[in-house]
């Protein structure tokens, strides 16, 4: 286990997407309409594109600024294409104020 | 709305229509504008909407607001006249024109009307220019009266966004 | 003469050594017809007057809402306009930083955002890049994004609903551009209180004609009507009498903005330009004495915003049934090569105009101007035989001849800015306009007076 701080939670709304480098990888953390932090990696699997859109849509998923794929940010699944793969995620953890990712785990999609 | 049934190629009422599209096409030709106008009837509603391209979303190609042509009998009557006086230049001499009509398809609406789509390719010369082509489709709107068939609406959803002709003085 | 011209690095000349100074002689009312048919003049057009003047791109009313796109030209190359997220319209050159692919290739359009179809690169509403196509494939060296955003046009201004661009960093800001003109302007767009709007789309069409012919003939050529509108009296449907459209004003707003006004018959129907009487309390309430009474007075007014923005304010019959209705058009003339234009022509009403007077003056508009017009289609046949006649060798030997009520003086009483001649037919307003293009290709700042 090898938790990084990435984000402070104040750094994070409710909605919104934030990509932050670790070890130069990029990471998107997220935090859902319900509060929760999740993160995934930073690339789209379809055309490779950086996902840098700020807000989630309104179902609370994660959007691809080219073509539109559309991925749950618990799990990195696919919910609308054209990307086929789902996303790699990461575990994360809140301790005090800060946003910890877990890059040494990677957590195996389901879908 | 009445439900339409579809009339079919080659029957008497196909023909009825096909024919006067034919006619009418050979009076443009010819010029004889008045003719036409005996063809149509008192409310007609003559119209082709301005063609912009649009993504989906964005409202359509064809306006609902803007037309090339939005005319009545009357107005009509005033573009017909004009050609007929010494004065109307776009016209003088007449440009030549050749209205191809195919793809004539034909609904009855009522017992009385029927509703007719055509195609169309127009060809437009003036003077030793080159000559302009445009092309388009008719939905028509046609009522069978004591003297004839006559013509009640006509709808033209001409091709170009941009007009490559440099007036419409021409009728289609 | 001049081989340079002063402060710039540009040439007085043309490749024969004809000195651009004598292409328009506005003292003695002499144009060269080269002016409307060179390709040599065309490209000194190009470069010294669209590419660095303010033109007209858009309607405000044409992108409501965020996300709506327009795709328009701006000297010759391709601009998207776009509302953006925060409700400021931006304009952009219509190419993707990759290779140069327009992002929107369709008139109109409701994008969330713009994506190339070559290789998938992605720009928000505001025109920043936010998607490379496999950009893990870049190392920053090698990609910046923030500085491959879409290209912004130098400067974009709005007056009254009327948004302009210009590629040119130089010129002053559009609100100084127009000067006096806002004040007339304001006759048409300002005289209600929400202003006006574009009734559906513009038509556009392309003739071969030189755009000069168009803008120029909207100057003040109240007198081509007559003759050139002659089908129009014999219809019944322009007084008889040639010279009763002779009456009003001649106008130089400023530079080469230039109008005039035309009183209508002494009848209530054509005071107010002919509007309908439920908006005298506007303009009572928008607009100053002096513009109050100048749309009270007039039936008619003709203009053209420098260089190739025209405008009419009119009362027509478009058949035997309707009253004589007013409409409002606007009509930019895009210049394509030396002798073909690009028309586009918007019919702009009052935003609380009722049904009934919509309709009245759309059908009126549409059955008089535009390419089906009974009046417009002749206007377009004598601009192109104009044209095509002026491309000759021996005819350009030969000066186009202005002289019209020359020696009219001033009318120091007219209650609007800039410079004002009795009567409404006359060469004045011409001769401004042409006067003012030739400066724009002979001068490093046109725009100082």
């Amino acid at each position: 286990m090898s938790f990084v701080r990435v984000l402070s939670t104040s750094d994070l709304e409710v909605g919104t997407a934030k990509m932050v480098s670790v070890d130069g990888n990029r990471i998107l953390v997220v935090k859902d309409r319900d509060g929760a932090v999740w993160a995934t990696s930073a690339l789209c699997t379809h055309a490779r594109v950086y996902l840098v859109l700020p807000e989630l849509t309104d179902d609370g998923l994660i959007e691809c600024p080219a073509h539109g794929a559309m991925y749950c940010p618990r799990d990195g699944s696919v919910r609308q294409g054209p990307a086929l793969t789902p996303l790699t995620t990461y575990k994360t953890a809140i301790s005090n104020d800060d946003v910890l990712v877990d890059l040494a785990v990677p957590v195996e999609a389901k879908g | 709305m009445d439900a339409l049934t579809p009339v079919s190629v080659g029957s008497a009422d196909h023909n009825l229509v096909a024919e006067w599209l034919y006619r009418e096409a050979m009076l443009f030709d010819r010029g004889d504008m008045n003719a036409w106008l005996a063809l149509v009837e008192p409310d007609i509603q003559y119209r082709m909407p301005v063609r912009r391209s649009a993504t989906p979303g964005a409202g359509g190609d064809f306006s609902t607001l803007m037309y090339h042509f939005d005319e009545s009998h009357s107005s009509l009557t005033a573009r017909i006249k004009r050609l007929g006086t010494e004065h109307a230049w776009a016209e003088q001499p007449a440009s030549r024109t050749r209205h191809l009509v195919s793809n004539v398809l034909v609904h009855r609406a009522k017992e009385d009307e029927l509703h007719a789509a055509s195609a169309f390719i127009l060809t437009r010369g003036r003077d030793d220019d080159a000559i302009d082509i445009l092309s388009g489709e008719r939905e028509d709107v046609f009522r069978k009266t004591e003297t004839g068939l006559k013509l009640a609406r006509r709808l033209i959803l001409i091709d170009q966004t941009v007009l490559k002709t440099y007036n419409l003085s021409v009728f289609f | 003469m001049r081989a340079m011209v002063e402060g710039t690095g540009f040439s007085a000349r043309l490749a024969d050594g004809t000195s651009l100074y004598d292409l328009v002689d506005e003292k003695r009312g002499r144009i060269s017809r080269r002016i409307y048919a060179d390709p040599e003049v065309f490209e000194l057009e190009q470069e010294r007057l669209f590419r660095r003047t303010w033109s007209f791109l858009a309607h405000e009313s044409e992108l409501p809402e965020p996300g709506d796109v327009l795709t328009r030209d701006l000297a010759g190359e391709p601009v998207l306009l776009v509302r953006g997220d925060d409700g400021k319209v931006r304009a952009f050159l219509n190419s993707c930083r990759h290779r140069g692919m327009r992002v929107c290739r369709t008139d109109r359009a409701k994008v969330k955002r713009f994506t190339c179809p070559y290789h998938g690169w992605t720009y928000s509403r505001a025109g920043a890049l936010i998607a490379v196509f496999a950009e893990d494939l870049y190392d920053d060296a090698h990609l910046n994004k923030a500085e491959l955003g879409l290209v912004p046009v130098a400067q974009l201004g709005s007056y009254r609903g009327l948004i302009f661009g210009t590629w040119s960093g130089d010129v002053p800001p559009l609100e100084t551009f127009l000067g006096n003109m806002k004040f007339y302007l304001d006759l048409y767009l300002g005289r209600s209180d929400a202003g006006t709007e574009v009734v559906g789309v513009p038509q556009v069409w392309d003739v071969d004609a030189n755009w000069k012919f168009a803008a120029d003939n909207f100057t003040g050529d109240n007198f081509h009507i007559y003759s050139a509108h002659g089908s129009i009296v014999d219809l019944g449907l322009l007084p008889p009498d040639p010279m009763a459209l002779s009456f009003g004003a001649l106008v130089r707003a400023e530079g080469g903005h230039v109008l005039h006004f035309v009183p209508g018959p002494p009848d209530p129907a054509f005071s107010h330009f002919g509007v309908p009487k439920e908006f005298v309390p506007h303009i009572e309430r928008n607009l100053n004495p002096a513009q109050q009474d100048l749309v009270k007075r007039h039936g008619y007014s003709v203009g053209t915003v420098f260089p190739n923005l025209s405008f009419m304010q009119v009362i027509v019959q478009g058949d035997f049934e309707s009253p004589p209705t007013p409409f409002l058009s606007f009509r930019l003339w895009q210049p394509l090569s030396a002798t073909k234009t690009r028309i586009s022509s918007y019919l702009l009403i009052e935003k609380e105009a009722s049904s009934a007077y919509r309709e009245a003056s759309s059908s009126a508009y549409v059955r008089t101007f535009g390419p089906s017009g009974i009046f417009e289609q002749d206007d377009m046949e004598n601009w192109k035989d104009c044209t095509r006649v002026n491309k000759g060798k021996i005819a350009q030997r030969h000066f186009l001849h202005h002289g019209m009520n020359m020696q009219a003086p001033r009318d120091e009483s007219f209650p609007g800015p800039g410079e004002a001649w009795p009567g409404s037919y006359g060469e004045r307003t011409q001769l401004a306009f042409y006067g003012e293009w030739q400066r724009w290709l002979t001068e490093a700042a046109p725009w100082t007076r």
